[in-house]
């Protein structure tokens, strides 16, 4: 079953200031919420909208972890990035 | 959308609902690829695979379109993409294996055997579902820490990294920690001389990783 994510990154604020998950059966809705929040951040240009669709949050926080606050940079020559 | 003086255009807003249209019609064909590549890697007995999707950000389709005058939207290989992040080099070439024979790709590009100049690796493998093109990405949580890592950097310092823009020392960086990254990976030793070029690279990219640097 793919859940759809529906993620508003802050890029100056380096965290996820909106997070809204979608049930598989509501992927239209997903699709639409993704278009109308793009539209309400089109001027924040520090700010990324993106609609990311998996099994669970915790594959989400995986895949792309570059939105999540979990620690990235596992090799000895990316740590403290 | 606005145009010249502020002022709405209306082809704009025009092209905006096709984009986004075109964008949708994606939705259905990608969920099948995805489907379909977490059957792959369970058959292939693959160790923790994880996968997600995701419909291209209508700023980058935007930004795309603009950086290559003669793309049209019905051309662009990646609007909608599904990433398989893998434990070994091993097992993304099965996987690869099987995706290809299952579904002769529209294109494959092999960044493990060339990676691109930024240092990225992975094998983007196109396929068509349902007339749509979808990109597979395909890496090894390696090549993927790598990937994460620049992502988050360029976002923080509004640099486009992963397209090899911005500044000099920190792509330079990112790419020789690439190529340490990828002989460790094939199980060879990372001599001395690359590890100091690191380190060196690391102090000269240092100003310039700080959220919001030049």
């Amino acid at each position: 079953m793919i859940k759809q994510f529906l993620i508003v990154f802050d890029h100056e604020e380096g965290k996820i200031i909106q997070l809204v998950e979608y049930k598989e059966s509501d992927k239209e809705h997903a699709l639409r919420a993704y278009s109308e929040k793009e539209q309400e951040y089109e001027d924040r240009d520090r700010v990324e909208v993106v609609l990311i669709g998996s099994d669970s949050l915790r594959t989400v926080e995986q895949t792309h972890g570059n939105y999540f606050n979990a620690p990235i940079g596992k090799s000895e020559y990316l740590v403290g990035l | 959308m606005r145009g010249p003086d502020s002022v709405i255009s209306e082809d704009l807003m025009a092209a905006a609902r096709i984009i986004t249209e075109y964008r949708a019609a994606h939705n259905l064909p990608l969920t099948k690829a995805n489907m379909g590549l977490r059957s792959m890697v369970r058959t292939e007995q693959c160790t923790n695979p994880e996968i997600s999707q995701c419909l291209k950000r209508m700023t980058s389709i935007i930004v795309k379109l603009s950086r290559e005058p003669n793309m049209a939207p019905a051309k662009m290989q990646d609007i909608a993409g599904c990433r398989a992040v893998l434990a070994t080099i091993d097992e993304l070439r099965r996987v690869q294996k099987r995706l290809t024979k299952n579904r002769p790709p529209l294109a494959v590009n092999d960044y493990v055997t060339s990676p691109r100049a930024s240092g990225y690796r992975g094998v983007h493998v196109m396929v068509d579902y349902d007339g749509r093109c979808i990109e597979v990405q395909l890496r090894t949580a390696v090549m993927h820490d790598w990937a994460v890592t620049v992502e988050r950097v360029g976002g923080r310092t509004m640099n486009d990294l992963k397209a090899g823009i911005g500044p000099e020392p920190v792509l330079s960086f990112f790419s020789a920690v690439s190529e340490a990254m990828a002989l460790e990976e094939a199980g060879e030793v990372v001599d001395t001389t690359h590890i100091r070029r690191i380190g060196q690279l690391r102090e000269d990219a240092a100003p310039f990783l700080r959220e919001g640097s030049p």
